[in-house]
């Protein structure tokens, strides 16, 4: 049997974290957490997922440079990262995928949206 | 001479004045209210008699239905009379009037401080109207009440206040397509030193014009972000709203109080959204355009409320930086009857839509009104038909015995959101 899908939560609000944590497990998905983009691209060093939500707005390391440095620094060309973030528009949309997110996932989130993303961005189902 | 005026006025009976200019409707109208629990002490066939009895100082009943065209005086002097009486009665019309004119008159009426129990438009059953009306006659509040409540000193508001007898209600919101709860929207209630409840409309207002209602609604904010955190930490991702007008958001230091009560409960920014009502002109655009600018960069959302009405307008859509359009009541309500609501509730929803906006229907009441917004493109709703508000003591259960979606609220709705697996 397939493992479970993995995401890499990187937010630096604990609540936050600990509810996309909750939220990922319900759908069958786990998750490891970190609380800035430093800790995020020394995780990806270490080991592969299937998924990164990354938040936007983080003291220290921005949700956005901490994108461009997996792509350029690490190489993850190809790994999905979402973009977790506060602003809902669609200029904002655009802007992100030039940005070199793969998808937004708009704060307020509800499970729904979650699941909708991983579905997404994630491995097909078998 | 008319021997329905003569009935004796029941105790527990609600009462109602007639007054139609056409004998027959008059006649089949009374005695179908009469056997419905009303008792129909003056049946007119004039605004003009039924202005001489309230300046004869007649009593006047719980409720008055009238026509809107008379050959002197109209429906719309009726109204003005009866909006200047003490506890004045619901109205309830009936006209052959075109629909456009009876919808001013709702209008009108409301406008007034008038509460109206429906409208119907020729031909219509009388049985109809009646049991409409029990309807109503159940929602009633009893008019002692209503007459008795006096204006509140701002000594009492300020007593409110710093005794911490400001109240937070909370009322749900939730999404079409998967009924899930998406947030609450804080409303202010208070209550006097016995306890029982003061009315929006003695509170509100009158909080504003005594300069008070940035400290009350502080008290709201802090009982929404404690909520909010204890919910989050229990794993309901839901939001939490609250009321403030653009003067509130302008005051920086009301902004930085917000701020910092978000900061302490260790809550993201984002779950809180601020719903601004606007009931002057913005005399400061600069000012107001930089303050919720600010806002918005500190991680909170901005929500548009009563979108459409008073001034809250395409201007202000397009300056402020919003990410939520609430739709009005008053459109909302019998929309599924009514084509001009129709068409503003779908032209509100595609340019929320359209501007990746969440759009609310408020005062959704009926699974025929669910169907409409849905139809209409809108995403979320709040009202009755999902909950009613309630003391934010009792919301984190009501959550509870969900478990976060509301499905039971649109199960009577054919084609209602499909159950979350």
């Amino acid at each position: 049997m397939r493992p479970n899908p993995s995401a890499l939560v990187v937010d630096d609000n604990a609540i936050n974290r600990n509810l996309l944590d909750g939220i990922l497990r319900r759908i069958g998905w786990t998750a490891i957490l970190c609380e800035g983009g430093e800790q995020a691209l020394q995780t990806l060093r270490e080991q592969t997922f299937d998924l990164v939500l990354l938040d936007l707005r983080m003291p220290g390391l921005s949700g956005i440079e901490t994108c461009r440095r997996i792509r350029s620094e690490l190489g993850l060309a190809r790994l999905p990262v979402v973009a977790y973030t506060a602003h809902g528009m669609l200029e904002d949309r655009d802007r992100m995928l030039a940005d070199g997110f793969n998808g937004m996932l708009i704060k307020p989130v509800s499970i729904a949206d979650v699941k909708a993303v991983c579905a997404e961005f994630g491995p097909a189902p078998e | 001479m008319n021997a329905l005026a003569e009935t004796a006025v029941g105790t527990r009976m609600r009462s109602a004045w007639v007054v139609l200019r056409d004998a027959e409707t008059r006649a089949a109208l009374a005695a179908e209210l009469s056997g419905n629990g009303w008792t129909v002490s003056q049946s007119l066939a004039s605004v003009r008699e039924a202005l001489a009895h309230f300046h004869a100082g007649v009593p006047l009943p719980d409720l008055v239905v009238s026509g809107l065209y008379f050959e002197d005086n109209d429906g719309f002097d009726l109204m003005h009379e009866l909006a200047a009486q003490p506890g004045p009665p619901a109205i309830y019309l009936l006209s052959h009037q075109q629909r456009a004119v009876i919808r001013a008159a709702v209008s009108l009426a409301r406008e007034r401080g008038l509460r109206v129990a429906g409208y119907a438009d020729f031909p219509v059953s009388t049985w109809s109207i009646a049991d409409e009306l029990s309807d109503f006659s159940a929602s009633l509040p009893e008019r002692e009440k209503v007459a008795g409540a006096a204006a509140l000193s701002p000594g009492e508001l300020r007593r409110i206040i710093d005794s911490r007898r400001i109240r937070t209600f909370l009322q749900p919101k939730v999404r079409i397509d998967t009924a899930e709860v998406a947030g609450f929207e804080a409303l202010m209630r208070a209550v006097d030193e016995n306890g029982a409840v003061i009315t929006p409309d003695r509170l509100i207002e009158p909080l504003a014009a005594a300069g008070m209602l940035a400290d009350a609604s502080l008290q709201v904010f802090e009982a929404t972000v404690e909520f909010l955190r204890q919910c989050l930490m229990e794993g309901y991702p839901v939001s939490g709203s609250v009321n403030a007008s653009l003067g509130l958001i302008a005051d920086r230091a009301f902004c930085d109080e917000l701020t910092a009560m978000v900061e302490a409960a260790g809550i993201d920014p984002s779950w809180v959204t601020v719903e601004i009502t606007e009931t002057e002109a913005m005399s400061d655009v600069a000012t107001v355009t930089e303050r919720t600018g600010r806002f918005r960069m500190r991680g909170f959302n901005l929500a548009i409320d009563d979108f459409g009405t008073a001034y809250s307008s395409f201007s202000q859509l397009s300056r402020l930086p919003f990410s939520e359009l609430k739709i009005e009541k008053s459109f909302v309500t019998w929309v599924h009857n009514d084509a001009m609501r129709q068409a503003v509730v779908a032209a509100c929803a595609t340019l929320g839509t359209r501007l990746g906006l969440r759009v609310v229907a408020e005062g959704v009441e009926s699974p025929l009104e669910l169907a409409a917004v849905r139809e209409a493109g809108c995403t979320d709703v709040q009202g009755f038909l999902v909950a009613r508000p309630v003391p934010a003591s009792r919301a984190r259960a009501w959550l509870h015995s969900c478990q976060g979606v509301a499905s039971a609220a649109f199960a009577a709705q054919p084609g209602g959101a499909a159950p979350q697996d």
